[in-house]
């Protein structure tokens, strides 16, 4: 896959879609901090 | 006395050796980081890959070390949320060291871009800039156990913060909460992880006005509403050792007029909201501070306490007669002296820097390395700081 066809490449859509797909339910209100959080591992690490 | 009770005890120390107030006991912070899981028997690898491994290091030094804080309670490694995920990232690892390759997420054109749309800019470009064409290829499954692994790290660090807090009565120094972020300048993020150290150095010379716009945009973003949050807040927080821990390191490739154009208008601003409040900041200035010494000579006395790294604690003293000072014991006095040698100079520190508070025994660098101490060395200073009295 790449840019064009990744399901997640977007922001913020594909990324919302990230979230609702990998994200426990009850953690969903709170996907945008979730993420990020994630996100800065990824980044950083 | 244990636990909470311990913990606030701890706390007073802290706060009256940063406020110069006198106690009997002069506090030890061990500055140790990745030493401890040597010092446990194990390797950095078996370590960095097993949150039972780290946690076992962890205790093993408690257990033997006695000391009033800590700098790392095991959880700087979050290489299982890395390796599950499955590519190459910045930060390495073998038997015997950490280290982080040198990285830039932007240019200095794309600043700009970046600071108005983080998430976007950091999900549409620098992620799949990093990972290349592996970021495309990952699949719902993989981001699944990515994100459990992020999770099981998060329970980690919960759970170290409670044994560490409630088992072995260890304050925590500051609040740290990763969901409101830490206190960081914009020319610190440049430095670490926007630019990298040359671009930077590149950048305060040829683009300086680039960079000022930067600075002012991640000031009004970041440092504003912290200042905002402290002006109407009330004051100091007795949970924490102190009301904040910020780290200095990107001054050390400045020029004093690049110090006072990129760097101090901002430092100031929050360090004087700090100062109005009667808070507690704690600076770990890496490398050396005492060529901006001026810069802080009229705050007033008990409000800032710096970590100093390179700087000698009794110069520091001289020129900065106002800030208390955390440090003193050098890694290179812990790795070659004896016992008794180290014992006697953390007295002498004591005596000279701290009879009327003002002092905190610390090593000046963070004990990483197999070889930055001796056993016997941190265990003799331990014990003496736990036992000493004026």
């Amino acid at each position: 896959m790449d840019k064009n066809n990744y399901p997640y490449a977007s922001y913020p859509k594909g990324f919302n879609k990230l979230a609702k797909d990998i994200l426990p339910f009850f953690m969903l209100p709170m996907k945008k901090l979730m993420m990020r959080l994630l996100v800065v591992i990824l980044k950083d690490g | 006395m244990e636990g909470k009770e311990l913990q606030a005890y701890r706390v007073g120390l802290f706060r009256d050796a940063a406020r110069f107030i006198k106690n009997e006991r002069i506090p030890y912070f061990a500055n140790v980081v990745t030493w401890k899981v040597f010092d446990a028997g194990h390797t950095l690898d078996e370590a960095m890959t097993d949150f039972d491994v780290m946690k076992e290091c962890v205790v093993h030094f408690l257990d033997n070390y006695p000391c009033d804080g800590l700098m790392d309670t095991g959880i700087r490694n979050q290489f299982n949320v890395t390796e599950t995920f499955g590519s190459q990232g910045y930060y390495y690892y073998d038997k015997e060291c950490v280290g982080i390759k040198d990285h830039a997420t932007c240019t200095v054109d794309t600043l700009m871009d970046y600071i108005a749309d983080e998430d976007r800019y950091v999900w549409e470009k620098v992620l799949p800039e990093k990972y290349g064409d592996e970021w495309y290829q990952k699949s719902k499954e993989t981001w699944k156990k990515t994100f459990k692994a992020y999770m099981d790290y998060t329970m980690f660090i919960v759970k170290m913060g409670s044994l560490t807090g409630k088992t072995y009565g260890i304050p925590s120094l500051a609040p740290n909460n990763p969901m409101s972020g830490t206190i960081s300048f914009a020319v610190e993020e440049m430095v670490a992880n926007l630019l990298g150290i040359k671009q930077m150095s590149l950048a305060m010379r040829r683009n300086p006005e680039k960079l000022d716009e930067f600075i002012k945009a991640w000031d009004d973003k970041k440092i504003q509403p912290v200042i905002e949050k402290i002006k109407n807040g009330k004051g100091p927080n007795y949970k924490y050792c102190f009301d904040a821990s910020v780290i200095m390191l990107s001054h050390n490739i400045m020029s004093p007029s690049q110090f006072e154009r990129f760097y101090w208008p901002h430092l100031e601003e929050l360090l004087k909201a700090y100062e109005e409040k009667d808070m507690n900041i704690r600076i770990f200035t890496e490398g050396s501070i005492l060529r901006f010494a001026d810069y802080f000579k009229d705050f007033k006395k008990g409000t800032l306490t710096f970590h100093i790294e390179n700087d000698d604690p009794y110069e520091f003293r001289e020129k900065l007669p106002n800030i208390a000072i955390m440090g003193g014991m050098t890694t290179a006095m812990m790795a070659n002296a004896t016992p008794d040698e180290c014992v006697k100079y953390a007295e002498q520190l004591c005596n000279d820097l701290g009879k009327e508070g003002g002092f905190i025994l610390s090593e000046g660098k963070m004990v990483s390395y197999r070889n930055d101490a001796k056993a016997e060395n941190v265990k003799a200073v331990a014990e003496f700081m736990r036992d000493y009295r004026h």
